[in-house]
């Protein structure tokens, strides 16, 4: 007889699993199978899917609430990190919460709102806005000198217009945008032949900041128009053009930083997107920043020692994340935020007179940060979601972000009244960035409900200018109504029948057989009376429209 | 999401003439009786197959070249 082998260790190990397992099943071999875990994962429907994080849960399964309070999405609070921190290894974790103990089968997973967080919303953006509306009256009377200089010229009647709305409040004021922008982007492009020979003594730096001067404006304009997206984008941008030029290391890994290593801010801007108080205090800022005339930013060049409008927008932008990492606990990002924006509030000090003017806005934007703290913070506590799913599955809460068009109503009215046929094409009302960032929400494919009986006449799915819809839209729309047909009519706003009955079958288009897909111009012969420009429905749905001849398409099978 | 099958789009943009009928490539218009049917497949999101009463004249017109279908849709509100 041979001598007995041992087991090695991992057949000691493997064996010990299988014992352990088998002794956490009770006798009787029944509750174990019926409990299961949850799984959830809460994310911002953006290009990145930016965590949902620190929101408390609500878990509710077959027999009722399990969970309540206590429980929260992690954040990077959760591992004792912040924004700002080399963060990449927790980063899958963020947003997500398990639960280990739920009946198996169908979930109910929320994030659950604090009821008293919308008063207080309310109440801090009315202050906001208001501190606002006084420090843009308070900027006229500051600005005279320079303004007195520049009326012949003309070009202040163009912002003086503009101007005048602020006294009546900042809302208002920002209905004149269109014109506005158009002023910024034309006297911008000539400020270097006004400083004359000033200009040849900027650093380098100075000198590449000017040359992303379109870049750094478009992060203002964005962020004043809500376009989240489109800001991260530019900020990722920005970073990417300046990682490698000397004596702008500092806000190359401020960028970075922001961009790369951050998981919280952005969430916060997301939500503050849906107040009035992003677009109020960026049409302020950059308003105050056009309403110093040209002559005045020609002085500014001569005796700041290079610190240009590039530098302070950027400076201005940096104090205001600050707000959001301050906001969301990322105490060390918004040191080092401030600290960028302390240098250069020290060199305008130092700038005379129109430096103490620039110096103001940093004071406008300083005094209303305690506010803008404290609303990030209610605006994290007023965010509620809920998802279904399995305990066999990982459940996805997913947070639309604001994408309703940033018309005016003003412009909005303009082109409804502008007959079907003549109406002007989107890209003379959005910017490009704003028409990218929309119809990448269209890069997963579209959708689009044919009509059975036209698609086997004409052998396609629509007529040229269709109309399509998001696949993601549609899927979610899909998994909200619980794949019950008879909610996707309502939310459609189909007849009854439309879709159990089987006249109408969505179809999938993929992006690689897209044909021209674009905004609406409401020029389409399917744009109806509720068109809307800017590429959202009514309901908030966004929407393009496609040339479907000799475009391939793909049949849904809804059971 | 389950899919079918991929089916190809039709590519034709010609419009064929008939002595009672004209056919474009997702509408058509055709004479019935002493009427004339505007057919024409709707670009709404659900773009059902839709039907418009037009006048002889169009009819006359969009054989003629004198008027496209987009200006039928325009003419008669149509969408």
């Amino acid at each position: 007889m041979s001598p007995r082998t041992p087991p090695d260790p991992a057949e000691i190990s493997t064996r010990s699993e299988r014992s352990a397992y088998a002794e956490a099943i009770p006798p009787g071999d029944v509750t174990a199978p019926c409990r299961g875990p949850v799984r959830v994962c809460a994310y911002y429907d953006d290009p990145w899917k930016t965590p949902v994080t620190m929101v408390p849960l609500r878990i509710t399964d077959q027999d009722g609430v399990i969970l309540d309070g206590g429980a929260r999405t992690q954040g990077l609070p959760s591992f004792g990190m912040q924004d700002g921190q080399e963060i990449d290894g927790v980063r899958p974790e963020l947003g997500r919460f398990a639960f280990n103990d739920a009946k198996r089968g169908t979930v109910t997973a929320e994030l659950v709102a604090d009821a008293s967080a919308p008063a207080q919303i309310a109440d801090l953006e009315a202050q906001i806005i208001e501190d606002l509306r006084a420090f843009a009256a308070s900027m006229e009377t500051a600005l005279q000198p320079w303004v007195r200089d520049w009326e012949d010229s003309g070009w202040w009647g163009v912002v003086s217009s503009v101007w005048a709305g602020a006294k009546n409040g900042a809302i208002a004021w920002w209905e004149g945008e269109g014109e506005f922008w158009s002023a910024v982007w034309d006297w911008f492009a000539g400020l270097p032949e006004m400083a004359g020979e000033a200009w040849d003594s900027l650093t380098e730096g100075a000198k590449a900041l000017w040359e992303n001067k379109e870049q750094i404006l478009r992060l203002l304009q964005d962020l004043a128009e809500g376009s989240v997206v489109a800001f991260r984008q530019g900020l990722e941008a920005l970073g990417r053009a300046l990682a490698s030029i000397p004596g702008l290391e500092e806000i190359a890994d401020l960028l970075r930083l922001l961009v790369q290593q951050s998981a919280e801010w952005m969430g916060a801007l997301y939500e503050m997107a849906r107040t009035e108080v992003l677009k109020v205090l960026g049409a302020t800022l950059l308003g105050v920043v056009m309403a110093t005339t040209p002559n005045f930013w020609a002085e500014m060049v001569g005796t700041a020692g290079g610190y240009l409008i590039p530098e302070i927008i950027l400076a201005i932008i940096f104090a205001f994340i600050a707000f959001f990492t301050g906001g969301t606990g990322g105490a060390a990002l918004a040191a080092r935020l401030s600290v960028f924006v302390g240098k250069v509030a020290t060199k305008l000090r130092a700038a005379g007179p129109a430096g103490a003017v620039i110096l103001r806005m940093f004071g406008a934007v300083d005094a209303v940060g305690g506010k803008m703290v404290s609303l990030v913070k209610a605006l994290k506590r007023n965010i509620a979601e809920e998802a279904k799913g399995s305990t066999n599955e990982v459940i996805d809460i997913r947070r639309p972000i604001v994408r309703k068009s940033s018309l005016s109503p003003e412009k909005t009215k303009e082109i409804l009244d502008t007959p079907k046929g003549s109406r002007p094409d989107p890209s003379t009302y959005m910017s490009q960035a704003e028409i990218d960032e929309h119809l990448a929400q269209f890069d997963d494919g579209a959708v689009r409900f044919a009509d059975v009986e036209s698609m086997e006449k004409y052998g396609t799915a629509g007529p040229p200018g269709g109309f399509v819809m998001p696949k993601s839209e549609f899927e979610q729309m899909l998994s909200d109504a619980g794949g019950n047909l008879g909610v996707m009519e309502e939310k459609l706003g189909f007849d009854p029948g439309h879709l159990t009955g089987g006249k109408y079958q969505p179809v999938l288009i993929e992006a690689e057989d897209f044909n021209g897909i674009r905004i609406p111009s409401g020029n389409e012969g399917g744009a109806n009376d509720f068109w809307l420009p800017g590429g959202y429905t009514s309901g908030g749905m966004p929407e393009a429209v496609m040339d479907f001849d000799g475009v391939d398409f793909t049949p849904i099978i809804l059971d | 999401m389950k899919l079918g099958k991929k089916i190809s789009g039709s590519k034709r943009k010609e419009v064929i003439f008939e002595p009672n009928r004209i056919l474009g490539p997702t509408w058509s218009i055709e004479k019935v009786g002493d009427r004339y049917i505007y057919e024409y497949m709707s670009g709404g999101l659900a773009g059902g197959l839709k039907r418009h009463e037009i006048t002889k004249a169009d009819f006359e017109d969009v054989r003629a070249g004198r008027m496209s279908d987009y200006d039928l849709l325009l003419k008669y509100h149509l969408s």
